[in-house]
């Protein structure tokens, strides 16, 4: 392998990689617009160039492959020149209209010129002014803000494969542009405002709404399909604005897709749960905690003396965490009731695969995988096959379900049925739905951006979330509300915290780890069904 | 614990250092005299009350008072939603929701400005930081209200200000 030298420190780089790429892991910062390690290269931003020995000009680094013996300096007086002189280029239409411009606080644009710019301009002509454009379902173009790295361009040709955006024009006119006629309207378009350096791309759903530097981000994992993007919330005074992909070559590289980065707007919307509901003289009336949970765990506990262990039944969604899937199966173990445990598939949907080898799954729901390993774990040999068999649940008399978000409706409305005719139905979740209607206790519990746990994804891929904000109004941690439920009964849990369960869950599953071990980007199940990892 | 703090001999110290009094000093009558006359002669010197709020102060044309937000020349509030203001403000008074501007010419506006008057503290740290010269504190002073809510101004009210003083100039009057 080549060893080179940058600015005075020596490297052992890769056979084919860059002079960015080896100073990227010796820690030594080389600008850059239209390098991203997602794409293919370019080379046409030219402010990453830096001085080679033996070479007249600057070359890019982005672009220029190691080789051994090479030289490389960064930090000379030419660099720093042609960093000046790029940005001051790169400034001359730019309209600076920054006050106004979403980017701003996390615009590449806006942090180089403080750091290599030069500080004023030298032009005094007019610049030339554009307007700006509807391009997508979610994207708006200022052309004129545009720097021309042609990341965008690259994104929708190698990633999405749908070549909606091309490079127009010549000379001072060259502009960013969307072909006539076509929109970039796929489900990987939210990524193109994503990887513009500057405000060129923005997304309409995020537009105004807040400045990023108001915004808290958190750890998360994408909900919406059984990848498990890894994402960030992008959060401000309770409420998530936007979600944006955090890189995890184990799982989505770097990107997202947007049914995913909609997905938030569940978490804000007005048909969360807030207050605990019992039914009274058949309409559900709110209640306080202590009650609902003292009358359930009664009912349950009666259900049991009277009919038996076998009348009641268990039905957990594809929503919760491996946390909560080991609570609630540990409930239903201490209950004696685990042959009736059932899990509420997740809602499905076309398979879609693009060009980049980025895939959007067809089980919509984000724990299918981790809940079925719990259950399976714990579930007799003989009722295993009948996990996701909901209509053997008819006739129970009573029912604990715990839904979700991202459930399958059909599964809901016969669950809504089965909870009709039983006498008592408990159902747990976040948002109402036909089921909740149905329920004769309403337990309201955490969306996805309020709670700790893991998720196990399609391929095995345990990742951790953490909690952005509280849940909304009087609405609990599912987790502690089947703790709660439990220690009611009289049938207390081994464990208080997620973090004990999560330990308790390494130790019983085979392959898993527990939330602290995961990491940022994940802990891949050796042992996991389907192995590998999205390509991205 | 035996030791005691030595208060005592502190006190006695004290008294000790203190003037003593003779006789002429203990019928407190030439003090008083002395009081009186000071007194007496403030009366035929210049004055320095003034009569509120029949007469007003006259501000420094420094001055930070209320704020103001300033119209361009077709009318609209000149603010950008920027949120420069509320991000500098040490306060953190100012509450802002931007939205698309409804004027070709314009990006993006305030739909709501409310500014807590009773939680800033007028240091004009706002105004230093606006793009766009928008905001301004003027020489407005004394603001009344039956409630601490009547206090936040809202977007009309801060743009009525500016009708107000508007021809008392901007605020680069020190400049």
């Amino acid at each position: 392998m080549p060893v080179i030298r940058i600015d005075q420190r020596e490297i052992e780089a890769d056979e084919g990689t860059t002079i960015m790429q080896a100073a990227d892991k010796l820690g030594i910062f080389i600008p850059r617009y239209c390098y991203h390690p997602g794409l293919s290269i370019a080379g046409c931003c030219r402010i990453c160039g830096v001085e080679v020995e033996d070479s007249p000009k600057l070359l890019m680094a982005c672009a220029t492959p190691v080789k051994e013996g090479m030289v490389v300096r960064t930090d000379t007086e030419r660099v720093k020149m042609g960093q000046r002189a790029v940005e001051e280029f790169l400034l001359l239409n730019h309209p600076l209209d920054c006050p106004v411009c979403d980017q701003a606080g996390e615009c590449v644009l806006q942090d180089y010129s403080f750091t290599y710019g030069f500080g004023e301009s030298r032009f005094r002509e007019q610049k030339i002014k554009q307007r700006k454009k509807d391009v997508g379902r979610d994207l708006l173009l200022y052309a004129d803000r545009c720097i021309m790295c042609t990341r965008c361009v690259r994104f929708a040709h190698e990633v999405s494969g749908h070549d909606q955006v091309g490079v127009f024009n010549r000379g001072a006119h060259t502009e960013i542009g969307v072909f006539p006629g076509i929109r970039i309207d796929d489900l990987l378009a939210g990524n193109i405002a994503d990887i513009c350096p500057v405000g060129a791309f923005l997304s309409k759903d995020f537009l105004f709404k807040r400045r990023v530097w108001e915004l808290k981000s958190t750890k998360s994992v994408c909900p919406a399909c059984s990848v498990g993007c890894s994402v960030l919330l992008d959060h401000a005074d309770g409420r998530i604005h936007r979600l944006r992909p955090r890189h995890n070559p184990n799982v989505n590289g770097h990107w997202m897709c947007d049914i995913g980065r909609m997905d938030y707007k569940m978490v804000g919307s007005a048909d969360r749960l807030k207050k605990p509901l019992a039914r009274k003289n058949g309409m559900l009336e709110e209640i306080s905690w202590s009650d609902v949970i003292a009358y359930a765990s009664g009912r349950i506990r009666q259900i049991i003396t009277r009919h038996g262990a076998d009348a009641l039944a268990f039905v957990i969604s594809s929503d919760a965490t491996n946390e909560e899937a080991l609570t609630f199966a540990k409930l239903a173990e201490k209950t004696g009731s685990l042959q009736n445990l059932r899990l509420l598939s997740g809602k499905r949907g076309e398979r879609i695969e693009f060009a980049g080898g980025f895939v959007i799954e067809s089980d919509r729901s984000p724990n299918e995988h981790g809940v079925l390993d719990v259950l399976k774990e714990f579930m007799p040999r003989e009722s295993q096959e009948r996990v996701t068999d909901l209509g053997s649940l008819a006739g129970k008399r009573g029912l604990y379900i715990f839904c979700g978000s991202h459930s399958d409706r059909g599964s809901i409305q016969l669950l809504a049925r089965a909870a009709a005719a039983a006498d008592f139905a408990l159902v747990h979740g976040n948002v109402s739905s036909p089921l909740t209607e149905a329920a004769t206790m309403v337990l309201p519990g955490a969306a996805y951006a309020e709670k700790e746990g893991t998720y196990t994804n399609l391929r095995g891929v345990i990742q951790r979330i953490h909690p952005a904000f509280d849940p909304p109004g009087d609405a609990g941690h599912d987790f502690d509300i089947v703790l709660q439920i439990a220690g009611a009964i009289g049938n207390s849990l081994p464990f208080q915290t997620v973090a004990a369960a999560s330990a308790e869950l390494a130790r019983r599953l085979r392959g898993y780890v527990s939330m602290e071990q995961t990491g940022d980007t994940g802990w891949v199940n050796p042992y996991s069904r389907v192995a590998g990892a999205t390509k991205g | 614990m035996d030791e005691k703090p030595d208060t005592e001999g502190k006190r006695e110290e004290i008294v000790r250092e203190a003037h003593e009094m003779n006789f002429i000093d203990r019928l407190y009558l030439p003090a008083l005299l002395k009081g009186l006359a000071d007194t007496f002669r403030h009366l035929f010197e210049e004055k320095f009350t003034i009569e509120y709020p029949e007469q007003k102060r006259q501000v420094y044309p420094r001055y930070r008072g209320l704020h103001r937000l300033n119209k361009d020349e077709l009318g609209r509030v000149k603010c950008v939603a920027c949120f420069m203001c509320s991000t500098i403000c040490p306060a953190r008074c100012i509450y802002i929701v931007g939205a698309e501007a409804p004027w070709p010419d314009r990006e993006k506006y305030p739909v709501r400005f409310d500014i807590d008057e009773l939680r800033c503290i007028y240091c004009g740290m706002c105004e230093e930081a606006c793009p766009v010269e928008a905001i301004e504190l003027t020489e407005i002073y004394d603001m009344v209200g039956a409630s601490r809510k009547d206090l936040i101004y809202n977007k009309e009210m801060l743009l009525e200000i500016y009708d107000r003083t508007k021809e008392k100039g901007g605020m680069k009057k020190w400049i």
